[in-house]
């Protein structure tokens, strides 16, 4: 393996952006601490729920300050748009007194630990980013590349394609073209949420689809509608 | 990145709107408040419970699955840009997507997710 190159990152990069590309990134990442440490002080949870949705928008405009429009979109149509509503459905329709969200928490602690370490880990891998290589890299790489299969990774020149086409298709050959099995990795993610969401909650529809639509359609309405002739003796009453 | 400089303002003037909005309301309107005023108001009646119940889990069951088809549109958008780049294989790829999410959408449909109306409320 290639030896990496670490470097801190230092801010220094941050001179070569603008005044106001700069401004921005400190005002959207301090709103987005502000707002998480807001989701776990407030009491109330349809509250929380919210300062969620207040974290989701500063994130999605740090993705937008780094160029990544599609994926500052997806963040607001699918965690905003559904997921957040869907927990503000749950928070505000379940019947959850405090005392007993406050009793749930009693073992929480060995959990949030293990979350800080990931944290800070995460965190001493951003600051020294390697430069040439990721160690992130499949450890499958040097098989693929030189094993017996001799299979050598798909040439993209990114150079190019970075020239030519917006960032959008770019994802596009990503996605289907070179980590096609991530893309089916995701579908099987997909289709496990699809079938578990059944499985567990769906327990009294059995037959079904219950109307013929179909029959319903081509019901002739002359048929069903039909002319009766009025009786004088009820003419008269009314 | 200059082209979003509309946005920023937009998003400028929209917050200045609202605070100015909120703040004028807070300030301008009269507010004797007292108790009966900020109790609920349930007909004359005290409140009889919460105002939160338990409710059908087909709601919750709707809302996932409208989350993965949302998702999975999500997914088809970069084809539909970067799809001819990624030439045949992409649309192999594309379509093979497209079929494992269909066997899931086939064993709702068999199994009446989607159906609302249950037996029992017909």
């Amino acid at each position: 393996m290639t030896s990496l190159v670490l470097r801190p990152l230092c801010f220094n990069s941050l001179h070569k952006k603008g005044l106001l590309m700069t401004s921005m990134f400190f005002l959207l990442s301090t709103g987005a601490w502000m707002s998480a440490a807001l989701v776990l002080r407030s009491k109330n949870p349809v509250h929380s729920v919210f300062y969620l949705v207040l974290t989701f928008l500063h994130a999605s405009g740090l993705l937008v300050l780094l160029g990544l429009e599609f994926f500052a979109l997806l963040l607001l149509l699918v965690y905003i748009g559904a997921l957040a509503i869907m927990f503000l459905f749950v928070v505000m329709l379940l019947d959850i007194p405090a005392t007993e969200l406050m009793a749930h928490q009693r073992g929480a602690y060995p959990v949030a630990g293990l979350l800080f370490v990931t944290l800070v880990i995460s965190l001493v891998g951003l600051l020294w980013q390697p430069v040439e290589t990721s160690p992130l890299v499949t450890p499958l790489w040097p098989v693929v590349q030189g094993g017996p299969l001799g299979l050598e990774f798909p040439e993209t020149s990114w150079q190019t394609a970075a020239m030519s086409h917006s960032a959008l298709a770019q994802l596009g050959v990503a996605l289907y073209g070179v980590h096609v099995d991530l893309l089916l990795l995701a579908s099987l993610l997909l289709l496990v949420a699809m079938i578990g969401a059944v499985a567990l909650t769906l327990t009294r529809r059995v037959h079904a689809p219950l109307h013929d639509v179909f029959a319903q359609q081509s019901v002739d309405y002359q048929k069903v509608v039909s002319l009766v002739q009025q009786s004088t003796q009820a003419k008269t009453f009314t | 990145m200059i082209e979003y400089l509309g946005v920023i303002v937009y998003f400028m003037v929209a917050t200045v709107l609202g605070v100015v909005m909120f703040w004028a309301a807070t300030q301008c309107s009269s507010q004797r408040l007292d108790l009966e005023k900020l109790t609920a108001y349930e007909c004359g009646y005290d409140a009889f419970g919460e105002a939160r119940s338990p409710f059908d889990v087909g709601f919750y069951l709707v809302a996932i699955l409208f989350l993965v088809f949302d998702l999975e549109v999500a997914f088809l958008i970069p084809w539909a840009l970067g799809g001819v780049l990624s030439g045949w294989a992409g649309l192999a790829a594309l379509l093979l997507f497209l079929a494992v999410l269909v066997v899931g959408f086939v064993y709702e449909w068999g199994k009446g997710a989607l159906d609302w109306n249950s037996p029992e409320t017909l």
